[in-house]
């Protein structure tokens, strides 16, 4: 068995049984090298942006004094949202103010000010702005969260243990998925045979790269064999972790001697690569207001120079905060500086894989993605409530940038309160038009030729805003 | 204590009790109703089976599954747990679980401290801790003290592991403020706030109010005001009124969540479509919770109002119409005191609520039948009484079923684990163990919750993260010394031998893998079972006991069982001397007895690393 698989297929298509866990000690071979190898192939980065961002605070319409105008609507509703009133010099004074005006076919837009580096790869033609997106019509956060990373838009309300994107697409690439931000659903992998079900076998969590190894004892960290009381605790457990038969335990307990194999199998490795490696200041010493996010960009960038060692095709990062209803610009502005800014994190990221591992840039596609919308007029308090539809960005070097499906869509104006996707009805929504499979299963076309119907089954059966919508969603 | 009469229940169908149509007139509804929504369920709605255990079926074991969940262990005597597995199930259950602040039987009066004697709410607590009269050592009592920033947390971890407060108490309101009506301190919720939002919970739990009355309270406390943001403030722009021209000003935030966090409703009623939902009753939910002031306070003790005051100028003026009938009231109080009775009654929170609350609590591995079953027993209960809920639930093949899987969080499975390795209150003083450095090296803090209103991090999170279990195992070999102390030097000894039945290697072992992980010695593989051996009986590792010169020999199951069974052999010889071995626990020798003690710490530290320690499973 081990001749004919691979190191990693060892570690995670085969159940780690006795004769896995001792053939991986003698198959995994050292490979600290000065410089990390250029990464094998595409790379998927999933940054989930948890709370149900309000794109339309992060894209607005250039204000439009035609009243029968979806931009002229907007400012109407929205006029709370910005504190002003309720004309069309305010309205433009507040674009200009907030907002870098771009243009795209026709659709005049702006992009928030404080998203410099988007803006900047806009123009470069870098990031598809994929609108009226459909997730979940249940407006309920942790349902609509288990969806997005899921990529299952017909799931039912307690079916919450499927398996995720991300595992599924490493699954048909036989690749590995790394959870910056621990092991989440987007990560977990096909059951073999529950198809309510999951398993973690293909996830690595990666918080900080350079920490991968277990700790050791005084004595082992200087070859020493002896009694004391830490050596004595290490060795008896790790002779009972590497002998332990998973199969022997729960299942709930099975995963925890994977994980110790994989720390086992890969610490030292990741430990030694990096080692030599100076990780740029720019992620070092990002300045965001979450240290966790820091932690995860730092490890994605770290985790890519590891790329052969952890046969790493898609990472996911969990970018919270969206959740408002108050005062939401000045805290959405907030959330897109450090996501969005210059010399912030994606930026640093980016940046910082550019100049020091470009394939990885070259072959990086990041998707961003919440777990619904939010309606369309904004509420009294200066916010916008649940909704449906939204807005997702898919942004690389391989993208083709631009808008796909309508971005203010003349359909939203008119219709009385009857428009249930209309401003006139109180409650009105962005109307989901094109099924998150869909944008999915392209996605997983892209990272490889073959897999779109594998890793999103029904990508070509949900509703898509017109034919061939995402057909040139990449170069 | 008075036994309770544990509900009938019908094991093939799904209880009808409490369904009820939300009122309104269906014209009114169909005004609005565009489309009935698809219930988000499959469509063979499964059957509710359970049943309660016998006299049989509840054994020890049964009584320490219960004691871990509900309890993070607590601190019962052997004799005691002995005494609950020999009584009636529904008569032990009674003495276990209750929201008192004392329970003397599960947490015995500490001589060195009788807490049973000072008021243990967590406000009382912290005044009894920051104070001259309290076991805390001088240089550590400000830590404590109301005023104190994040004294609410160490107040509460170190309450969840001391004699004579009731744990189970504790372990509920930890559930009820991160979890069901989580209030957060990321989310701006000051901690004047959570001590009192924690006390009022937990009080009206423990004078057994029905749950909606317990809800009913949260919804319209300070906390969740601020969590939520719908609060008055002066003319501060946020909040939810009305103007005096009755223009609406406020957000639905808590509209929404009120139903879906508190009620386990989402709108997909029998009574009513998901658009009524979206467009009436969350709408109108928030303007019912309109009107609600906070006063911020400057100076040295600034901060938000802790009680808030209920207006009725930026009150809509009027009936509201929530889940289909009429909602009459002055205040935002008098709305949510119409509302929440009748939520409860809802269809689809009768179906959800006991789900959510149990899948929180004890069960991430929850099953169709098991929601269907839970939903049933909840449909049961005359007054929605949670402290009944949870008696029968923790009596009934519901929870006893090897496919409920409890995964430990991380406050869980280190207080779980401290209170296991603790045997006297002046250890915890000490801190000996170190539970909140151990829990907040490992990313979580009480209060602070990773999910927002959707609670703290959950046991499925801690168990999918590899990182924490890495942190964990390290920990057992990095820190597992702290297991290990006999001695302070103050004349404090470590006495393991007063509490394990005997002095036999065995016997000893097995007493650890049912205080750790409540389960039975037939549970515990050969691996499990001579690595343990071989720590409490010789103080060193398997390997090389078995042989020095090999010490990094993995043994597997078959070769421990080839070994048993062939005694002649030099390895069966090794086992049965293990076998044969005394712990030393009991020795007159002061230093044997020390050096037994120090054992056992690796034993634990070994014994907390292993996979059954991260998830408890059902029988």
């Amino acid at each position: 068995m081990a001749e004919t698989l691979n190191r990693r297929e060892l570690l995670t298509r085969v159940p780690p049984t006795l004769a896995t866990l001792h053939a991986l000690a003698g198959l995994w071979p050292q490979r600290a090298l000065a410089a990390p190898p250029a990464i094998s192939g595409k790379f998927l980065l999933n940054v989930h942006l948890d709370g149900a961002p309000d794109m339309r605070h992060v894209f607005a319409p250039k204000p439009d004094p035609d009243a029968a105008s979806p931009a002229h609507q907007f400012w109407k509703a929205r006029s709370a949202v910005y504190g002003i009133g309720q004309d069309f010099n305010s309205w433009t004074n507040a674009f200009s103010a907030v907002y870098d005006p771009v243009s795209f076919s026709g659709v005049d837009f702006g992009i928030l000010k404080e998203a410099g580096w988007l803006k900047r790869q806009w123009d470069l033609g870098r990031v598809a702005i994929i609108n009226n997106v459909f997730v979940s019509d249940s407006r309920d956060h942790v349902f609509g969260s288990v969806v997005v990373q899921t990529g299952y838009t017909n799931l039912g309300g307690t079916d919450r243990n499927r398996d995720g994107f991300g595992g599924r697409l490493v699954k048909a690439l036989n690749a590995n998925v790394i959870g910056f931000h621990g092991a989440t659903q987007f990560c977990y992998a096909p059951h073999p045979s529950d198809p309510t079900g999951h398993t973690l076998d293909r996830i690595i969590s990666v918080e900080n790269a350079r920490r991968m190894g277990f700790h050791q004892s005084n004595g082992r960290r200087v070859n020493r064999v002896d009694t004391d009381s830490d050596a004595v605790v290490e060795r008896s457990l790790e002779s009972f972790y590497r002998g332990k038969d998973p199969l022997a335990l729960h299942p709930a307990h099975r995963n925890f001697p994977t994980f110790e194999q994989l720390y086992r199998a890969l610490g030292k490795q990741m430990t030694d690569r990096l080692a030599p490696i100076v990780t740029p200041e720019a992620l070092v010493k990002l300045a965001v207001r979450d240290g966790n996010v820091r932690n995860e960009f730092r490890a994605c960038y770290e985790s890519l120079l590891c790329a052969d060692i952890l046969n790493l095709r898609a990472g996911y990062i969990f970018y919270g905060g969206w959740d408002t209803h108050d005062a939401q610009l000045g805290k959405i502005k907030e959330l897109v500086t450090d996501l969005f800014g210059d010399s912030k994190a994606l930026d640093s990221l980016f940046s910082s894989l550019e100049a020091n591992h470009p394939t990885a840039a070259d072959n990086m596609t990041m998707l961003l993605a919440g777990e619904f919308g939010r309606k369309l007029r904004a509420n009294e308090a200066r916010g916008t409530d649940h909704g449906i539809g939204n807005s997702v960005l898919v942004i690389g070097k391989q993208v083709r940038g631009g808008l796909y499906g309508s971005m203010f869509p003349q359909s939203e104006v008119g219709g009385g309160v009857d428009n249930l996707y209309g401003y006139d009805n109180a409650g009105g929504e962005i109307q989901g038009l094109t099924a998150l499979e869909h944008v999915y299963g392209v996605v997983a076309e892209h990272i490889q030729h073959g897999i779109g119907t594998a890793v999103s089954p029904r990508m070509n059966a949900v509703m898509v805003e017109r034919g061939g919508l995402l057909t040139s969603l990449f170069k | 204590m008075a036994d309770f009469t544990p509900l009938p229940v019908h094991p093939d169908s799904l209880s009808t009790q409490g369904v009820i149509n939300a009122g309104g007139s269906a014209a009114d509804r169909t005004a609005i109703i565009k489309v009935k929504a698809p219930e988000p369920s499959p469509s063979l709605t499964p059957q509710a089976s359970y049943r309660y255990l016998t006299d049989a079926e509840w054994n020890e074991i049964a009584v320490r599954k219960v004691l871990q969940v509900f309890a993070y262990g607590g601190f019962a005597s052997d004799a005691q747990i002995q005494a609950w597995a020999d009584m009636p199930p529904v008569s032990a259950i009674a003495q276990m679980l209750t929201f008192d602040k004392v329970n003397l039987k599960l947490s015995p009066a500490d001589l060195y401290d009788r807490l049973d004697l000072v008021d243990s709410t967590l406000i009382g607590i912290s005044r009894h801790f920051s104070s001259g009269a309290s076991r805390i050592p001088g240089d550590e009592k400000t830590r404590y003290r109301y005023s104190t920033l994040h004294s609410a947390s160490r107040c509460w971890y170190k309450m969840m592991c001391l004699r004579g407060i009731n744990p189970v108490r504790n372990r509920i309101g930890y559930w009820a403020t991160n979890y069901h009506m989580a209030a957060n301190f990321n989310a701006s919720v000051s901690q004047d706030q959570l001590y009192d939002y924690y006390d009022m919970i937990m009080n009206a739990l423990a004078a057994d109010l029905s749950f909606d009355q317990v809800l009913a309270k949260a919804a319209v406390h300070s906390a969740m005001a601020v969590q939520y943001r719908h609060y008055r403030y002066r003319n501060y722009d946020f909040g939810n009124y009305f103007r005096p021209d009755g223009s609406w000003h406020g957000n639905e935030n808590f509209g929404r969540e009120f139903f879906q966090l508190f009620f386990g409703i989402l709108g997909y009623s029998k009574a009513y479509t998901q658009e009524y939902h979206e467009k009436i009753t969350i709408p109108q939910m928030a303007r019912a919770l309109s009107d609600i002031w906070l006063t911020y306070h400057d100076g040295a003790n600034a901060g938000w109002d802790v009680k808030a005051t209920y207006g009725t100028a930026g009150q809509f003026k009027g009936p509201l119409e929530i889940l289909g009938a009429a909602v009459p009231g002055e205040t935002a109080v008098d709305r949510v005191n119409v509302v929440a009775p009748r939520a409860i009654a809802n269809d689809e929170s009768l179906r959800n609520l006991p789900v959510r609350i149990v899948r929180f609590i004890a069960d991430e591995n929850m099953t169709p039948e098991t929601a269907a079953g839970l939903a049933d027993l909840w449909g049961r209960l005359p007054k929605k009484s949670l402290l009944d809920f949870l008696r029968h639930y923790a009596i009934s093949t519901l929870f006893h079923n090897p496919r409920r899987v409890k995964y430990w969080n991380t406050i869980e499975r280190n207080l779980l684990h401290t209170n296991m390795v603790t045997t006297s209150n002046y250890e915890t003083y000490r801190d000996f163990y170190r539970v909140r450095d151990f829990i907040e090296a490992e990313g979580q803090k009480i209060f602070s919750l990773d999910h927002n209103v959707f609670g703290g991090q959950t046991g499925l999170d801690a168990a999918n993260n590899s990182k924490t279990f890495k942190l964990s195992y390290d920990r057992a070999i990095e820190r597992g010394y702290y297991y290990m102390r006999q001695k302070d030097g103050t004349g404090w000894r470590k006495d393991w031998g007063a509490l394990v039945p005997g002095d036999s290697v065995v016997a000893t072992t097995e007493w650890l893998w049912k205080r750790f992980i409540a389960d039975g010695p037939s549970k515990m593989g050969l691996m499990e079972r001579y690595h343990l051996y071989a720590l409490v009986g010789a103080g060193v590792d398997l390997a090389w006991y078995v042989n020095p010169a090999d010490p990094y020999h993995v043994f597997t199951e078959s070769e421990l069982a080839a070994g048993e069974s062939g005694s002649s052999s030099a390895l069966g010889r090794k086992l049965q001397a293990l076998r044969n071995m005394a712990t030393g626990l009991r020795s007159t020798n002061a230093r044997t007895r020390a050096a037994a003690n120090g054992k056992m710490g690796a034993a634990i530290a070994f014994l907390i690393a292993l996979p059954q320690a991260f998830a408890q499973v059902g029988q």
